[in-house]
């Protein structure tokens, strides 16, 4: 039967010219018939059969050029047709689908729902990865070329890179014509629109004239900054606007252009908008764009740019055509080199250390390194593994209709529909389905992205629109993808010639082949969900141990406020005035434990002073470099939770005309008196001129920017023996509660206590931390999320195939209790198989986890990628969730009553 | 036998139509096409036989015609082509509007005539 089946499908195939010789042939057919006739008519007629033959040719024409034309044509049309029909059965086939799947409305819906949840999973971590390292920075012309300098040395063969340059280094680099077009520089600022109760914060970028020129990008109205304006030595009041706050403030109308906004103490005049979108060579948003020396004084502006090691600027280069970046990088090295020995900063040899260092501003080469980057990378990973479970979950879904459809499928075949038809057919079955799904994913993606972004990206990446044409896209692909993996093999499956016999042997049976590859797509997700349950425990003992660190101050208890002083002209004693004002305030606030006034805020500013010890004619430092300095009031270090080892803190009584005193952290006594009493010595802060300051105490070490660091030599003085050119100040407030809960109230108190005071913002010290835990914290909860994920549709994969099995082999089951078999013994082979499958599942997630180990690894922290606990945690769990899927299946066995059984036949 | 100077040109669109009209009666195969032009005009109509291959098998690709293969009055193997629907309203309204269009030249030879004679 199966014979004369596969016969009429060639005899099909045979009615269509199917390719390109056949139609040579037919061509070549067709001519010679015309030209043997042409002969024959002639000869009837008398002609002789030599002058007949050359008469016919002669009047055919071309007979090479003919073949060629004719053929092409056939071709053509050829295609055209195949083209047609394939569209044409496509059709036939999404309606067929839909009318079968019309009839199992549950199995759509589990299918759709399984797969919604895979591809939700793909697409949500498509969207962040495409946002952080994809997409190249909106606006930007050729941004491979544009690239970001950072510089800095190499000690011990390590680079020691900084990112933040001084303007006197970036007006050296401005002169390298050899490697740049365009040097260009931004630092971003956050600005205060309006003043007192009616300020706002905006997220303001300082930016060079030739900022937007260096971009290659063009203003959405009006006009960027002009050369003149770049604001040395005086920078003019003068604003471009970001596309949204100009949408928000002017409601889009070009009539801002020339008028004013209120920054700080001075109005600037609108002169341009920026593209919508355009964020800069950064992702984060930016409402005003300002010259960089804006709101100070000519003095000022002045001091910015003598001083080189005043670091706060960022620089990008568009490299001169021709140029590539390793020579740029040459060339841009020998200036800062020549730069630092000529300003007295290093000498030439020291500056040999030296080096500049450029990458492209595209976010997939700038971010390369990043561990959010290479989490993201693994999460995508670990996203198409879900997809990967959910369409083996749903292939054993489709494996097991089609064996109930065995009959339908049995019956088309005799019919004489062709196999490849049939595969066809089934397979846009399975895509259909997965295109719901992925609809439905979109959906989830809108609910549920938002939320996973938010963990991800949180505030500097922009995220205005949730879903955009390449997130449609990708989900188009990813269903079509899931779609053709989970129905490809099924399909293969209940497709295949022997299908046939089904007819006689009616709808019982379901071969073993079948059966074991069921078997194997079970293993595969168990294998699957060990993997993602093992990485869970692992990213979450990760983040327990990271959030354990001693950093030296109890960041999760305390408060900071500070006010923007950014765009004002303040002086030094008034900025002083205004935070002793705040000071006083937060003082009396309700629920206010302590406060103190500092004026480095760790995990953002770390100021550094020159210090001598009399009879040392150098003094260690560990690589991170030092000494730095904060500046502090008398309760800070029971405010801030940092612990004083030996000694004392400060008090009321160290005041600016008492006895100079300092405290130190234990790095710096270990370091500079190894096996000696520190407290007592002498430290002379800011050069030999300066008076002794007598250490007093030892600190315990606290951090200066990174949860992870070198410990540096750290010192602390009274804040009102600080050095005389420290302007900044920051206040650190421990109220009694929970510092997140009191964010708010503290800040009206605040704002009614000292009304006048400029947008003051109170942050808890952790939100500072919290972005440097990301990776971890995203590692746990995605992990945590996906496992769960894999959890579930394991389980029902699981529950569904032993049922089903159970189902089938009533008979066989029934038989084998009337042989006298104990319920106990059919009960233990449908757990048998759960258990099988859960213990191969187990060994091959071990080792997919064990060869994934060195790609996980690095983005742990201080636990192993082959962690036993977690590896026993996951093994429990799968054999937990095995156990339980066979539950109802073994019950169900075990009841089998033998006279029922062998009736139902 | 024709020579090419007696061969009045043969306009564009016109060997399709006349082709079309060949295949009103019924399938025939190219050497049928050829010969019933041939003999019908009485020989004033040469057509070399590779432009009306390629005129069949352009109407054929336009799905003005369609061909099937089948055996020939002497029992040879030959590629038949028939009107599809498409053909056949395409050769109406193309038959009236070429009648027109010859009854207008006409139309402009005559009167030419008449003046050069008043």
């Amino acid at each position: 039967m199966s014979r004369e089946v596969r016969v009429s499908g060639i005899r099909r195939l045979l009615n269509l010219p199917a390719s390109g010789r056949r139609i040579q042939r037919e061509v070549d057919d067709e001519i010679r018939f015309h030209l043997e006739s042409r002969v024959a008519e002639l000869v009837a007629r008398g002609t002789p059969a030599s002058v007949a033959r050359e008469i016919a040719t002669r009047e055919f024409g071309d007979v090479i050029e003919a073949r060629a034309e004719l053929t092409r044509v056939d071709q053509r049309r050829l295609t055209r047709e195949r083209r047609q029909s394939w569209w044409e059965t496509i059709g036939q086939d999404l309606a067929y689908s839909a009318r079968s799947l019309r009839t199992q409305p549950g199995f759509a819906a589990i299918v759709v729902l399984v797969l919604a949840l895979g591809i939700g999973a793909n697409v949500t971590m498509f969207g962040v990865i495409d946002r952080l390292l994809l997409r190249a920075p909106e606006h930007v012309t050729n941004p491979a070329r544009l690239m970001s300098v950072s510089f800095g040395q190499i000690i011990d063969g390590i680079d020691q890179a900084q990112n933040t340059l001084s303007l006197p280094i970036y007006r050296d680099l401005r002169s390298d014509t050899v490697a740049f077009e365009h040097v260009a520089t931004y630092a971003p600022t956050d600005m205060a629109i309006g003043r007192g109760r009616d300020a706002r914060e905006l997220h303001g970028m300082r930016v060079s004239a030739n900022y937007f020129t260096t971009l290659g990008v063009r203003p959405a109205a009006g006009r960027f900054f002009l050369p003149e304006e770049d604001g040395n030595p005086v920078a003019p009041a003068v604003v471009v606007l970001g596309y949204d706050f100009w949408r928000n403030r002017f409601e889009g109308s070009r009539s801002a252009i020339g008028r004013t906004v209120q920054l700080g103490d001075d109005a600037y005049t609108v002169v341009g908008v920026a593209p919508r979108g355009f964020t800069g060579v950064t992702p984060s948003p930016v409402d005003v764009w300002v010259p960089v020396t804006s709101g100070t004084t000519a003095e000022e502006v002045k001091r910015w740019f003598t001083s080189r090691q005043s670091y706060w600027i960022q620089v990008v280069g568009r490299l001169r055509p021709g140029v590539t970046p390793e020579r740029a990088m040459a060339s841009a090295t020998t200036i800062l080199r020549a730069g630092d020995v000529r300003d007295g900063i290093s000498s030439s040899v020291e500056a040999e250390k030296e080096k500049v260092w450029l990458v492209s501003v595209l976010p997939r080469e700038a971010r390369a390194g990043s561990a959010d980057a290479k989490v993201a990378v693994l999460l995508g990973a670990v996203s198409v593994l879900v997809l990967l479970i959910a369409c083996a979950n749903v292939a054993n879904l489709q494996l097991a209709r089609g064996i109930a459809r065995r009959r339908e499928v049995a019956v088309r075949i005799a019919l004489g529909i062709n196999r490849g038809r049939l595969v066809r057919q089934l397979v846009t079955e399975a895509v259909l389905l997965a295109l719901a799904a992925g609809a439905a994913a979109i959906v989830v993606t809108v609910w549920g992205g938002g939320i996973v972004r938010r963990v991800i990206l949180t505030s500097d990446v922009a995220t205005d629109h949730a879903v955009d044409l390449r997130l449609v896209a990708y989900t188009a692909i990813a269903a079509v993808a899931a779609g053709i993996l989970s129905g490809l093999i099924p399909a293969l499956h209940s497709s295949r010639p022997d299908v046939a016999d089904t007819l006689r042997a009616g709808s019982r049976g379901g071969g073993p082949g079948r059966s074991r590859l069921r078997g194997a797509l079970l293993i595969v997700q168990a294998a699957l969900t060990v993997v993602f349950l093992a990485g869970t425990v692992m990213f979450v003992r990760s983040l327990e141990r990271i959030r354990g660190l001693p950093l030296g101050m109890e960041t999760n208890r305390v408060l900071v406020v500070s006010a923007r002083t950014s765009g004002l002209r303040i002086t030094d004693a008034e900025t002083d005035a205004l935070y002793r004002r705040l000071e006083t305030a937060a003082r009396g606030a309700p629920g206010v434990e302590s406060v103190a006034l500092g004026v480095s805020l760790p995990f953002s500013t770390a100021w550094a002073e020159a210090v001598k010890v009399p009879g040392r004619d150098s003094l260690p430092y560990t690589r991170a470099g030092g000494p730095y300095f904060n500046s502090v009031g008398p309760d800070f270090f029971q405010t801030v939770g940092t612990r004083i080892l030996r000694g004392r803190g400060f008090t009321a009584a160290d005041r600016g005309t008492s006895a100079r005193v300092v405290v130190v952290n234990q790095t710096l006594a270990k370091l500079w008196w190894p096996n000696e009493d520190a407290i007592g010595r002498c430290m002379r802060v800011g050069g030999d001129t300066m008076p002794c300051a007598q250490i007093v105490g030892i600190a315990e070490n606290s951090r200066r920017f990174s949860l992870i660091e070198e410990p540096a030599v750290q010192f602390f003085t009274p804040l009102d023996q600080r050095p005389a050119w420290v302007t900044s100040r920051v206040l650190f407030v421990r109220p009694a509660g929970d510092p997140v809960k009191a964010v708010e109230s503290l800040r009206r108190e605040l704002q009614s206590r000292v009304p006048d005071a400029p947008y003051t913002v109170v942050q808890p010290l952790a939100a500072l931390v919290n972005p440097q835990m990301r990776s971890w914290q995203l590692g746990a909860t995605m992990f945590g999320a996906f496992g769960m994920l894999a959890v579930v549709v394991a389980a029902l994969g699981l529950y569904s195939v032993l049922a089903y099995d159970v189902s089938r082999r009533i008979r066989e089951l029934g038989i084998r209790v009337a042989l006298g078999a104990g319920r106990g013994d059919i009960g233990r082979m449908v757990m048998g198989r759960a258990v099988r499958v859960a213990t191969i599942g187990a060994l091959i997630g071990f080792a997919m986890t064990i060869s994934a180990g060195p790609v996980v690894g690095p983005l742990l922290f201080q636990t192993s990628a082959h962690d036993p606990l977690a590896f026993g945690l996951a093994a429990a769990v799968l054999f937990g969730i095995a156990l339980l899927a066979a539950v109802v299946p073994t019950r169900r066995a075990a009841r089998v009553d033998p006279i029922i059984a062998l009736r139902a036949e | 036998m024709p020579n090419a100077a007696a061969e009045p040109m043969l306009l564009q669109g016109t060997l399709d139509l006349l082709v079309l009209r060949t295949l009103a009666w019924g399938p025939r195969h190219g050497y049928a096409v050829a010969r019933w032009i041939r003999e019908t005009s009485e020989d004033v109509i040469l057509v070399e036989d590779r432009a009306l291959y390629l005129a069949l098998h352009r109407l054929e690709e336009n799905g003005l015609i369609e061909s099937e293969w089948g055996l020939s009055e002497n029992n040879r193997r030959a590629r038949y082509y028939q009107l599809t629907a498409a053909g056949r309203r395409q050769l109406q309204s193309k038959s009236a509007s070429w009648t027109r269009y010859v009854e207008a030249v006409f139309r402009i030879l005559e009167s030419a005539e008449g003046r050069a004679q008043a």
